[in-house]
């Protein structure tokens, strides 16, 4: 949900912004400027960032990352990421994976209009409730399943239907996590688009 | 003086007969990583314990000092010595009360990678555990050498949850790797252990202590997995490794690969070359994001502080060890060799089904588990039948035996080990190795922390 203050800043940084918002026009020779996202969420995830940068990349031995779109262009945040600064490695990233890697930093706190995805409590050890926070009105019958990939199959909770909450913009659903490791919390739209969070359950 | 460093015994300490030393097991306060402390145990103030180190021949004589408040005792893994040297509590020696000494003395063998830990429970996964190297003057000359230990510090908490098969902590195995693709769809595993910290050589990084290395110069890992329950994927970024010994034993040629796959109490030497200067991250695969802390910089003269390369947690498009790789992959035939074999035992692993405390062989747990009872001499065969769906490093005390059938197919060459991780889901493993060590009870058990203690040890007992 935007408050006053982000739009305002919004519309102050409004160029900057539509530079590496997804789909958005931006300046020409900005290579980083459309990855994929969920490409981008792959590589992150085995590249193991939350590790410095803090589950849900709210900071640690790194810095904050989500957000971080709001004061870097796109070619700063892959810079920090091909030239990085001691000691944070280098992952020898081309630049295709540097775009993506950049458009799944940059969606983290949904600026770029797809929704964002919180679990409460963050670092949940069975229970918790998914909730999905839309930047316009929730589509109705948008569903939610937590699933984790296991070699050629998987498994998952099945699909729940994401129920509306006290926030106009949010829904939520109760997730039951089996076990720890690495899940994929799945939204699917009614008209069968589906987008992957990939969400670490740590024990 | 840096402990990673596996250097030459000192000219008094090469020549005399027998190397001493004095170990010492006290609580240490452990901080692998900013912002956690760990009540951990350790030998002389370190974690990992010192680098114990002979040449093949020598003596050793441990002065073995406890005050770690409970009993204690300190076991030689992957050494033929005599039983009493052993260090099993109760099975081989009344365990070493608290502030009491006890000497091991035994002259070292094998030569190669080996280790050192208690053997009561619970206190080598609080920090009781080193290594120890016997040097065989046959080895190519290596220009470093190095003791490269991997160590994870578990959340005391979940310990108690995972021996009753009620844990929810996370399997942190790479995707696509075979402790992955072993699980079925609706499995829980209940028995993981969740951690803290994932170290090399007592440290996350970045604050494990770099390593310098020269252009030029041909390094030597010597690279020891002391997890509690973990197998771990170890690669170097930017360099392949070659593979020359496995459990401190010669591999049947040297194998290079990308990624070593180092299963619990497995110890492998693995070598690469300086071609270039840089600085590269040697680091823990997992899925586990934290697991990204185990590291350690690796580099050339000046770039202490500089950005290390580093490799992606990932096995795809990456030549990972396996058994079969080292064995030379070519099948040896449809029949293991023949010879006579005096005693066959055969072992179906079981158990650690979701909420059960129990790990089994033939469907009994410690110490009712069937022995294999032997006489000096004799020739032995062991087959494990794993039904359960995790991999067991299963050890052998005493003893080393060549691993000579895997999962139905004969090794074309067989592997010598004291350690070796039986397939899940139906996996087969046979082992055959010569009753000819010192008489006595020896343990072989399940090297994985929790499925010990949850029953899954027998013995081979000398009548």
């Amino acid at each position: 949900m935007r408050s006053p203050q982000i739009a305002i800043a919004s519309a102050v940084l409004a160029s900057a912004l539509a530079a590496f918002s997804s789909g958005s026009a931006r300046s020409a020779g900005d290579p980083y400027a459309s990855g994929d996202a969920a490409e981008g969420a792959k590589l992150v995830q085995s590249s193991g960032c939350e590790g410095c940068h803090g589950a849900r990349f709210v900071g640690g031995l790194g810095p904050k990352l989500v957000g971080i779109e709001k004061s870097q262009t796109a070619d700063q945040i892959a810079d920090k990421i091909k030239n990085p600064k001691a000691p944070m490695p280098n992952f020898g990233f081309d630049d295709a994976q540097l775009a993506n890697v950049v458009a799944y930093l940059s969606s983290l706190s949904g600026s770029s209009g797809a929704p964002v995805v919180k679990v409460v409590p963050p670092n949940p050890t069975s229970g918790a409730t998914v909730l999905v926070t839309f930047s316009g009105t929730p589509p109705s019958d948008v569903e939610v399943q937590a699933w984790m990939q296991m070699g050629a199959t998987g498994h998952g909770t099945g699909w729940l239907p994401l129920q509306k909450t006290d926030d106009p913009h949010t829904l939520s659903a109760k997730v039951e996590f089996s076990m720890g490791g690495a899940w994929t919390l799945k939204l699917r739209y009614p008209s069968g688009k589906e987008i992957d969070v990939p969400l670490y359950v740590g024990g | 003086m840096s402990v990673n460093v596996v250097g030459r015994l000192s000219a008094r300490a090469a020549d005399a007969d027998t190397v001493r030393y004095t170990l010492t097991a006290e609580p240490f306060a452990f901080a692998p990583l900013q912002g956690t402390e760990f009540a951990a145990l350790a030998y002389n103030g370190s974690i990992p314990g010192p680098v114990l180190r002979v040449r093949d021949g020598q003596n050793l004589r441990v002065n073995f000092v406890n005050r770690t408040h409970e009993a204690s005792t300190i076991h030689w893994h992957g050494f033929v010595l005599p039983n009493a040297m052993d260090g099993v509590p109760d099975v081989t020696q009344p365990a070493v009360g608290d502030d009491q000494t006890f000497t091991y003395a035994f002259t070292p063998g094998p030569t190669g990678t080996r280790w050192y830990h208690s053997h009561t429970p619970l206190q080598a996964l609080k920090g009781l555990f080193g290594m120890i190297v016997v040097e065989d003057p046959r080895d190519e000359h290596a220009d470093v050498d190095l003791s490269i230990v991997f160590h994870d510090v578990p959340r005391m908490s979940t310990i108690d949850e995972a021996m009753k098969g009620v844990s929810r902590a996370p399997m942190v195995d790479p995707p696509g790797s075979p402790e992955l693709l072993a699980m079925a769809p609706d499995d829980k595993m209940g028995d993981e252990v969740g951690y803290i910290a994932h170290c090399i050589n007592g440290a996350s990084y970045p604050k494990t202590k770099p390593i310098a290395v020269q252009v030029g110069q041909k390094v030597r890992l010597r690279i020891l997995n002391a997890n509690l329950t973990q197998t771990r994927y170890v690669r170097l970024a930017g360099h392949a490794l070659r593979l020359t010994h496995a459990d401190g034993n010669l591999l049947p040629q040297p194998l290079e690969v990308d990624i070593l796959r180092i299963g619990v109490a497995e110890r492998y030497d693995a070598w690469f070359e300086v071609t270039k200067p840089g600085a590269w991250l040697l680091q823990g695969i997992s899925a586990d994001p934290m697991v990204f802390e185990q590291a350690v910089v690796i580099h050339t003269p000046g770039l202490e502080g500089a950005t290390p390369l580093a490799a992606r947690n990932s096995l795809s498009d990456a030549r990972v060890f396996s058994y079969e790789l080292a064995s030379g992959l070519l099948s040896g035939g449809s029949h293991l060799p023949a010879e006579q074999i005096d005693v066959k035992k055969a072992y179906v692993l079981g158990g650690g089904d979701y909420g059960s405390d129990r790990w089994t062989m033939n469907g009994k747990i410690y110490p009712d588990t069937e022995k294999i009872v032997v006489r000096s001499g004799n020739r032995i065969e062991v087959r494990f039948t794993n039904k359960s769906d995790m991999h067991h490093p299963m050890h052998l005390h005493g003893h080393n035996f060549d691993v000579v059938e895997i999962d139905g197919r004969i090794l074309r060459s067989p592997i010598s080990k004291d350690t070796a991780l039986v397939n899940p889901n139906g996996g087969t493993m046979t082992w055959r190795f010569t009753a000819d060590s010192p008489a006595g009870r020896w343990l072989l058990h399940c090297h994985n922390d929790i499925h010990m203690m949850d029953g899954l040890m027998t013995e081979v007992v000398y009548e």
